[in-house]
């Protein structure tokens, strides 16, 4: 990826401005109300609402068979006291088929603000009752968290069906700069550093720093192990100390400094990559999937407006490398 | 508006709208400014996650992120549920051939403690009938607390042999007690 275009001569300011603390973030009414990209909005809109419809369209069993939970088993957490026990099989396959389409249409952007409210919903509703079983499963609610950002926000006015039929009604195209387009993706931003932020900051609450300078990990390790009948991985870390401390101080620091990837642009190319490594190294390990959370990350992290530019110009380099021959 | 370009693919949106060569705009105009009801919402949400987050609080999706956050210990204390036959032969509940739902023993236990007689039986009647529905025998359940040392585990793939006490017992017809 490519930070050496920010280097040498001629650089632009706003490249040099990528390498500096941006102490903007002091302000945080001015620097989350700055002008965004509407294509960087729009593909957050994408993928999130992308990764949704697969976690729910691909796992539709985790959700229906809650239905053949007996009552005396059901755990309810939050909005989920409202019931006694839960849905029927009918209600969550109801509420799984919106959820799916909702999303699809607003990945789409197919009456996007109207769909992605739907999904939002349907997909709170399943997960909800997910996390009635005794543990709060935390799997998907960064996603979820992220797209509640997005639901009052005019994500759908580029790269969607509903722009390209605004286009052909000969409708004024929407500027690709504006207000409106900057606070949901700062948003998501802010959500997402705080997460990792607090979920280490907890850690050293309720652990202190013996969450990395002490066995714990290794505990942690050998019973996930024992939990999938042997994980060579895991046993590999936890019967070696000095790896397992490498692993938890690498953990800690990630995450209880991920808002300074709010605050230092180009520290972002080692936070990203950084939870991303991290959720799969807990996935290897421990058999806990987490991948809506690192997916989450690099939608809302990556710059998608800056790839489709390169992309595009690559595009009409080759064009004009290579011309449609003259027509006589 | 210039068309959005940018330096890199992390980069800040506030970064990346800006165009090259050319000094970063100033604030927006008053007509650009975000309405009130925007900075409303955001204000109020993320002050909402934020003291969720910060006290722990469970209000899903609003959440607590408490992620392995507890610290674990060498003595691992787990659980274990048996049914038994009129003769007392005991036979393992094998919960993962049970529902999704109705699978996680360890989540169950933490508040079985705290549940009344009728829901503590409740919770044991309904693992007696799937287990009699594999064709097993039934005359009560027993629920018993495990230990393990994890210290013994280093360079063994398999787990040291552990210990167990029977802390529950849910005879058919004579409700769930504590041992």
């Amino acid at each position: 990826m490519c930070v050496r275009t920010a280097r040498g001569r001629g650089v632009s300011r706003a490249s040099r401005d990528y390498f500096k603390l941006d102490l903007g973030v002091m302000r945080p009414d001015r620097w989350l109300f700055q002008p965004g990209s509407a294509r960087q909005l729009a593909a957050v809109r994408i993928g999130l609402c992308a990764v949704l419809a697969l976690r729910v369209a691909l796992r539709p069993n985790l959700y229906l068979d809650l239905s053949q939970q007996e009552a005396s088993l059901f755990r309810p957490l939050s909005w989920a006291k409202l019931f006694h026990h839960m849905p029927s099989r009918g209600l969550l396959l109801a509420a799984l088929i919106v959820c799916v389409v909702a999303a699809v249409c607003a990945a789409a952007g197919f009456r996007g603000r109207i769909a992605l409210p739907i999904a939002w919903v349907a997909g709170v509703f399943l997960n909800g009752f997910l996390t009635s079983q005794g543990k709060v499963v935390h799997n998907d609610v960064l996603l979820l968290l992220c797209m509640f950002a997005l639901i009052p926000a005019r994500h759908s006015d580029v790269w969607s069906v509903d722009a390209w039929l605004a286009r052909r009604r000969s409708e004024p195209p929407a500027p690709d700069v504006s207000v409106r387009y900057g606070w949901p993706v700062r948003t998501a931003m802010v959500v997402i550093a705080f997460t990792y932020c607090i979920t280490g900051l907890h850690k050293l609450q309720f652990t202190g720093f013996d969450w990395a300078s002490s066995d714990n990990l290794r505990w942690v390790l050998y019973t996930a192990s024992d939990s999938q009948n042997g994980n060579s991985l895991g046993l590999f870390i936890a019967d070696h100390p000095l790896l397992a401390h490498v692993f938890a101080w690498g953990t800690l620091v990630v995450e209880c400094t991920f808002p300074l990837a709010l605050v230092w642009p180009v520290s972002r190319w080692f936070y990203v990559p950084g939870v991303v490594g991290m959720h799969a190294g807990i996935y290897a390990t421990m058999h806990l999937n987490y991948v809506a959370m690192a997916a989450t990350v690099v939608i809302v992290y990556v710059n998608w407006a800056w790839i489709a530019d390169r992309l595009e110009q690559r595009g009409a380099d080759r064009h004009r490398l290579h011309p449609a021959p003259a027509r006589t | 508006m210039p068309d959005a370009k940018s330096t890199s693919p992390l980069e800040a949106p506030a970064q990346r709208d800006q165009p090259p060569q050319e000094p970063p705009p100033g604030p927006p105009s008053p007509s650009e400014r975000a309405p009130a009801w925007t900075r409303g919402f955001v204000a109020l949400y993320l002050i909402a996650f934020l003291i969720c987050g910060a006290f722990a609080i469970e209000a899903w999706p609003l959440t607590g992120w408490k992620l392995f956050s507890h610290p674990r210990s060498p003595n691992l204390y787990g659980w274990r549920a048996y049914t038994f036959d009129a003769r007392g032969h005991e036979t393992k509940i094998d919960f993962a051939r049970f529902p999704r739902a109705d699978r996680h023993l360890p989540l169950i236990m933490q508040t079985y403690g705290n549940l009344s007689p009728l829901r503590k039986d409740g919770v044991c009647q309904t693992w007696a009938g799937r287990m009699r529905g594999f064709g097993v025998q039934v005359s009560g359940v027993r629920i018993y607390r495990t230990h393990v040392l994890l210290r013994l585990h280093r360079y063994h793939r398999r787990p040291p042999k552990g210990t167990r006490q029977l802390l529950y017992v849910c005879a058919d017809g004579k409700g769930a007690r504590r041992v």
